[in-house]
């Protein structure tokens, strides 16, 4: 301990000792820089305004707003809070690139998959003497060196999924909703999104008075006539919409109208397709149920005197 | 066209005679075929279903087919007089037919055709392709084609389908939401009243009377109605003319009605007001929500939940909505200010000079044109010719 002590007390005397040989140095550096790098120059910026005040505080968001919308008129119906840990998570890129990767990484079907010298067909008969005809020696005729020999170091099947922690996943799928809402690409409808067709057109195509072709051109028409009309359609990027379970008519008619956007159930989603249209449309159920699902960072199983700390709500009822 | 396909889909009677050499072979009794107008397309089934939400849960559990879904019989082709039968016994019976009430028109019946080997005239000659051929029936844009559209099939939203851009209408409205989201709030305990006046658009005198009402911001700042009777005037005007709905029915939609006052009104209107109005706060989530709600309705605008969190003024919402004017370029403001255009040795072009214009200016541009078409090089452009080897090669850049 001595020892450390006084090995500490002489690196102090030595710091002292360049402060002394060096009085100055500190002025040193706020020597006068040159004329020519003093003057004003025309397209310098004013220094920004961002000094906040100690008066007011600043306050983090406790809880953002989420109006509910009917289907397809877009009428807001109900305005709810939400968490801001569900739907306003800072953008992380670098998350949500991982996420893609791994889910990318995960859906490679890895059956490639090229014949070694043990699997090509034929007889092992050896091709021709191993000296004397000045030729290459030749083993085989599954030789990788020959024409219609095995493939030496080939595609073999394989499972090309990576991992990643599961809560960095869960991460990925909220700052994907939350990047989404910030832009409002976040779309919530009411339960039950579905796509109400005409009472006339349904009774027309039960009787069969229709056929395939003008079902689909109809379906298709009307669906056109909608996305076109709230600007979601193709000129607008397509929207994706989520819902529990499959529904017949939005289904159906999304296939038709495919190039106006797409209908997935909840379970088909991933993180990538939440980014990949121009906005999401979704079952305010299916949502409530795919935070739940994905919230494993902010749930915990330490419980300290009994009491585990609350996960937060998803979706209150502000107002009608 | 997908004629064959659809014929094959449909009886594949047709089929034979689109190909030549089968249609020769085929034996032929009938001396006429059909082309059935409504059965079309597509070689493959699928499982079709369109419910209706009106249906009871047993009609919903039941998986309802179509008749056009149903897997279609898988014929041989060569046996065309079979088909034809099989093809006219699959129509429904006319009679039987139950008449369903419809805007839209759907095709009718069967158009006859006489067929290649039945036709007498002597200097009929049939086509070697299809190419120039006058194309009959087919469904292909049917629904695009006029009257065929039902009126009532067209998309009717909660607002204007066309958003109201004119600045100070957009006021007008806003001042109009804010204060009727003010006074929603306050009765909102009258459910159906307040459901209904929200989606209502009303008359110019109800939007006189809403808008006379004086916004300010009160002791927190917060913006409320001047005076007190205010919410009760601002109420009674809006539910005035209400339509009448039963209890738990949902409400009719209703398309948006256009502003009921012009713009020279609505700028009167908004310069009478002052800006005073607009520094009064929005803090409140419901307010603000029953203000989007509103907006939405009479301007079209649709406000996102994060917009609307940013929100804290009714000056940032006109903000939101009113889009500043489109900024006038160098030569539109040097015109406007009268500068330049009295001095002799300057002159201001709308455009970049080109050396095109330069030519132009002095006339030489048609005696180049002429003298480059003669040559058959390119007037503008390099036509794909490149710099001379022989340049490449001499700056050493091999």
């Amino acid at each position: 301990m001595a020892g450390k002590g006084l090995k500490s007390l002489s690196e102090a005397m030595n710091g002292l000792r360049i402060a002394a040989a060096q009085p100055c140095r500190a002025l040193s550096s706020a020597r006068p820089s040159p004329w020519i790098s003093r003057r004003s120059m025309a397209t310098e910026a004013p220094v920004a305004n961002i000094t906040r005040s100690v008066d007011e505080p600043w306050q983090p968001i406790s809880s953002v707003p989420v109006t509910i919308y009917s289907f397809p008129t877009l009428e807001p119906r109900a305005l709810e809070s939400w968490s801001p840990k569900h739907l306003h998570l800072p953008l992380r890129r670098d998350i949500l690139h991982l996420a893609v990767v791994y889910e990318g990484d995960k859906t490679r079907q890895g059956t490639a998959c090229a014949k070694t010298r043990w699997e090509v067909h034929g007889s092992h008969r050896k091709m021709g003497p191993q000296k004397g005809s000045g030729r290459a020696r030749r083993g085989s005729k599954q030789s990788p060196l020959l024409r219609g020999g095995g493939k030496s170091h080939g595609p073999r099947p394989r499972d090309f999924s990576t991992k990643l922690n599961r809560k960095v996943y869960d991460l990925a799928w909220r700052t994907a909703l939350s990047y989404r809402y910030r832009r409002g690409e976040l779309i919530v409808a009411e339960d039950g999104l579905e796509l109400p067709l005409p009472d006339d057109f349904l009774q027309l195509a039960e009787l069969g008075r229709l056929g395939n072709e003008l079902e689909d051109s109809f379906v298709r028409k009307y669906i056109k006539q909608i996305m076109e009309g709230l600007a979601w359609g193709k000129a607008n990027g397509r929207t994706t919409f989520i819902t529990g379970d499959r529904r017949p008519n939005l289904f159906t008619g999304m296939e038709a109208a495919g190039e106006d956007g797409r209908a997935m159930e909840l379970e088909d989603v991933d993180v990538k397709d939440l980014l990949e249209t121009g906005r999401i449309v979704i079952e305010r159920s299916a949502l409530k149920e795919m935070i739940k699902k994905h919230q494993s960072d902010l749930v915990t199983r330490v419980a300290i005197k009994g009491l585990t700390s609350k996960t937060p709500p998803t979706g209150q009822l502000i107002a009608v | 066209m997908s004629r064959v396909t659809r014929l094959r889909s449909a009886a594949s009677a047709l089929s034979t005679s689109s190909s030549p050499a089968a249609a020769a072979a085929g034996p032929r009794a009938a001396p006429a075929t059909c082309l059935l107008n409504g059965q079309a397309s597509t070689t493959t089934t699928r499982p079709q279903l369109w419910q209706s939400r009106l249906q009871t849960t047993t009609q919903q559990q039941q998986q309802r087919c179509l008749s056009t879904s149903t897997p279609r019989r898988e014929t041989a082709l060569s046996n065309a007089d079979s088909l034809e039968a099989d093809f006219v016994e699959a129509l429904p019976p006319r009679r039987r037919r139950p008449k369903v009430k419809t805007d839209l028109v759907i095709p009718k019946g069967i158009a006859f055709v006489t067929r290649v080997d039945a036709i007498e005239d002597p200097s009929y000659k049939p086509a070697d392709s299809g190419s120039g051929l006058e194309e009959i029936g087919g469904l292909a844009n049917w629904w695009d084609k006029p009257g065929h559209w039902g009126p009532s099939k067209e998309f009717v939203a909660f607002g204007p389908l066309d958003k109201i851009t004119e600045p100070a209408m957009l006021e007008v409205l806003t001042k109009r939401a804010v204060i009727e989201a003010l006074v929603l709030k306050r009765f909102a305990a009258q459910k159906t009243k307040s459901r209904l006046a929200m989606a209502a658009t009303g008359d110019k005198e109800e939007l006189l009377k809403v808008v006379g009402v004086e916004l300010a911001a009160g002791e927190d700042g917060a913006a409320t109605l001047k005076e007190e009777a205010g919410f009760q005037a601002v109420w009674d005007a809006m539910t005035e003319n209400l339509p009448k709905v039963a209890k738990g029915e949902p409400l009719p939609v209703s398309k948006p009605a256009e502003p009921p006052i012009s713009v020279t009104e609505a700028q009167q209107l908004a310069v009478s007001w002052g800006s005073e109005w607009k520094q009064a706060s929005l803090r409140d989530p419901v307010v603000k929500f029953y203000t989007a709600k509103r907006i939405q309705r009479l301007t079209g605008h649709i406000i996102s939940d994060f917009k609307m969190l940013g929100i804290n003024t009714v000056g940032n919402l006109l903000s939101q909505l009113i889009k500043p004017p489109k900024a006038k370029k160098l030569v539109e403001e040097l015109e406007a200010r009268g500068q330049l255009g009295e001095l002799p040795n300057v002159r201001v072009y709308p455009r970049r000079v080109t050396p095109v214009d330069k030519e132009k200016m002095v006339g030489r541009w048609k005696i180049i044109t002429r003298e480059l078409e003669k040559r058959d090089l390119p007037v503008i452009g390099t036509g794909g010719y490149k710099k001379s080897v022989e340049m490449r090669w001499a700056s050493g850049n091999m």
